[in-house]
């Protein structure tokens, strides 16, 4: 095919106009791109100068082989420290808790602040609490002590604080003392007692596993498998608005989801109402269909029935619905629902 | 030089009140729903706009005679892209918090039917004044039905002016108004109200659109039957 001039005239002017447009492009944002820079770090500064007032951000260093909580980590141009941010799921509500904390050079926090919250209870002395972590080092954010009636906002936020200090060097990961939960669980027991109690409930059982299961409701702290026997053993945490203190339990579950035992740790008794053996009882031999049939505690059915409903929705995680059954019943509606159609149209078109 | 001097201020205020892109010519619907929930928004997003049609109508009007008929759509598109992008440079650079709240509707102006639709229209047959002016009438058009469909569903929908709260309205304000049903409601009502005001003034209505005002008259030849139906009507 000959390229004529009429032919090639409309690919030229367009890749002309294409050339002279990336240039004029080229050139404003030769321009603008430094001041671009600029309001990217003043954005990120400005969140950040709450804790740490004279500071200049960029962006986020690595978070490569940081603590879960940590979700960035910013670098002080001006010589500062750093400040962090984090995001901890151990709330009283399961849900996020964001604070953002600096540090300066000497391992000393310059201010800490919770920067989004959804929990319920006890904000303000929360926030009080992470306040007062400022001019603290690692030993300070340790010794603090928690809020009585907040122990898990209180304690998700020193644990995040807790992580700061330890991306940046100045404190250990210090798992030995952690709380028998690392879900800011009630520290009745420690770790290792919390563990060798669920052991002993399962007969023969040598070691347990701890599994991390996805979507558990947040009163399940903890989820431990007997690898031999396929048994559950679920480490349950429940509370009741008008009392102090937690309920804490272990729940053995058979392989097949049916509970064989219930070992209570702490019972709230805040209200002098202590549980019954008929209440332990009739948990036994019951799954998650029936689980919510137990019998509670006169004048205290509250804190039963939540425990109740505790293991209830674990138990819902642990063995959902297999698909085909929902695939089945879905067939099925739709099976029903188009043959009473079909049989409509067919009686009013004669179709 | 009298009849001269109305032209030109026929052809600017044209595109405000007779020939409105959004509320008579019904384009650019989706920037006028989604950025008049606040009065802020509005008026970025109605500069914005304006500044864009103003610009892409000079170069093309200017361009009118080199561009070759069968890449005229692509050069267009490639020009309006330009400037969309150097004004999203510019205003992330001085007016970051505006650039965030246009978001995605910034990049949209590219696409916009009335910019495409008025170099297609208007600038790739006049000079370049006369596209200058139908690009400032168009585009005031543009900013003032955003600015009245924004000052009706944020005052009334939200309780605000320019986001300071009307102490007021906060018990009476109506929250779907800032929602989207509100604001089809609020924008068929407006539709409806400048076509009562406008019917006896030689307001463009659809019986008049004929193949010459169309964009696309020279590829389908006045096959689509539109005149062919009118006639029968």
């Amino acid at each position: 095919m000959k390229i004529t001039k009429e032919r090639a005239m409309p690919a030229v002017v367009l890749g002309v106009i294409c050339l002279a447009v990336a240039l004029v492009i080229a050139v404003v944002n030769l321009f603008t791109a430094p001041e671009i820079e600029r309001a990217k770090k003043e954005a990120i500064s400005e969140s950040l100068r709450i804790v740490m007032p004279n500071g200049l951000f960029g962006e986020s260093m690595p978070l490569d082989g940081m603590p879960e909580t940590v979700t960035g980590i910013y670098k002080d141009e001006n010589g500062g420290g750093h400040v962090v941010t984090l995001s901890t799921t151990k709330g009283y509500t399961g849900k996020p808790i964001a604070l953002t904390v600096g540090v300066d050079n000497d391992g000393k926090i310059t201010g800490a602040v919770i920067t989004a919250t959804e929990e319920t209870k006890d904000t303000d002395k929360v926030a009080d609490l992470v306040a007062g972590f400022k001019d603290k080092d690692a030993a300070g954010v340790d010794g603090t002590a928690l809020i009585s009636g907040a122990t898990y906002s209180s304690r998700a936020v020193k644990n995040a604080v807790h992580d700061a200090l330890v991306a940046l060097g100045y404190a250990k990961a210090d798992t030995e003392n952690a709380p028998a939960t690392d879900n800011g669980g009630v520290p009745t027991l420690s770790r290792d007692e919390l563990y060798a109690r669920a052991l002993a409930m399962v007969e023969g059982a040598t070691a347990l596993t701890r599994v991390s299961v996805e979507g558990l409701p947040a009163t399940a702290k903890a989820v431990y498998r007997d690898e031999a026997s396929g048994a559950y053993v679920l480490y349950l945490v429940t509370r009741t608005d008008w009392v102090p203190t937690e309920t804490e339990g272990l729940v053995l579950v058979s392989k097949n989801g049916t509970i064989e035992k219930v070992d209570m740790i702490n019972w709230v008794v805040g209200h002098g109402v202590d549980y019954t053996p008929e209440y332990i009882q009739s948990f036994i031999g019951k799954n998650k269909e029936t689980v919510g049939h137990v019998e509670l505690v006169a004048e205290a059915t509250r804190t039963a029935d939540n425990f109740a409903t505790a293991v209830d929705g674990t138990l819902e995680v642990l063995f959902p619905v297999p698909t085909y059954r929902y695939v089945g019943l879905t067939a099925l509606t739709l099976v029903v629902i188009l043959a009473a159609v079909g049989i409509v149209l067919k009686k009013r078109r004669g179709f | 030089m009298k009849k001269m001097k109305n032209k030109k201020l026929g052809i600017l205020l044209s595109g405000i009140i007779a020939e409105n892109p959004v509320l008579i010519l019904v384009l650019g619907t989706c920037p006028t729903l989604a950025t008049t929930t606040s009065l802020v928004s509005a008026l970025s997003m109605g500069v914005a706009a304006m500044l864009v049609l103003i610009c892409s109508n000079a170069v093309i009007s200017l361009l009118r005679k080199v561009i070759p008929d069968t890449v005229r759509i692509p050069c267009y598109i490639v020009v309006i892209a330009g400037f969309v992008t150097a004004v999203q440079l510019l205003l992330q650079a001085c007016l970051p918090d505006i650039y965030d709240m246009l978001g995605v509707y910034l990049a949209l102006i590219v696409v916009n039917c009335i910019i495409l639709g008025r170099a297609e229209m208007f600038a790739r047959k006049n000079p370049v004044l006369d596209s200058v002016l139908d690009g400032l009438g168009m585009g005031l058009g543009f900013l003032v039905a955003l600015l009245l469909m924004a000052l009706i569903r944020e005052v009334l929908g939200a309780g605000a002016f320019f986001g300071t709260p009307i102490p007021f309205m906060e018990k009476v304000k109506i929250p779907i108004l800032v929602q989207a049903p509100g604001g089809y409601l609020v924008f068929g009502l407006m539709i409806a109200l400048m076509n009562k005001l406008t019917e006896k003034k030689g307001g463009v209505k659809k019986k008049h659109f004929r193949c010459e005002g169309c964009p696309s008259a020279a590829a389908c030849l006045g096959e689509c039957g539109t005149e062919k139906k009118e006639d029968a009507q």
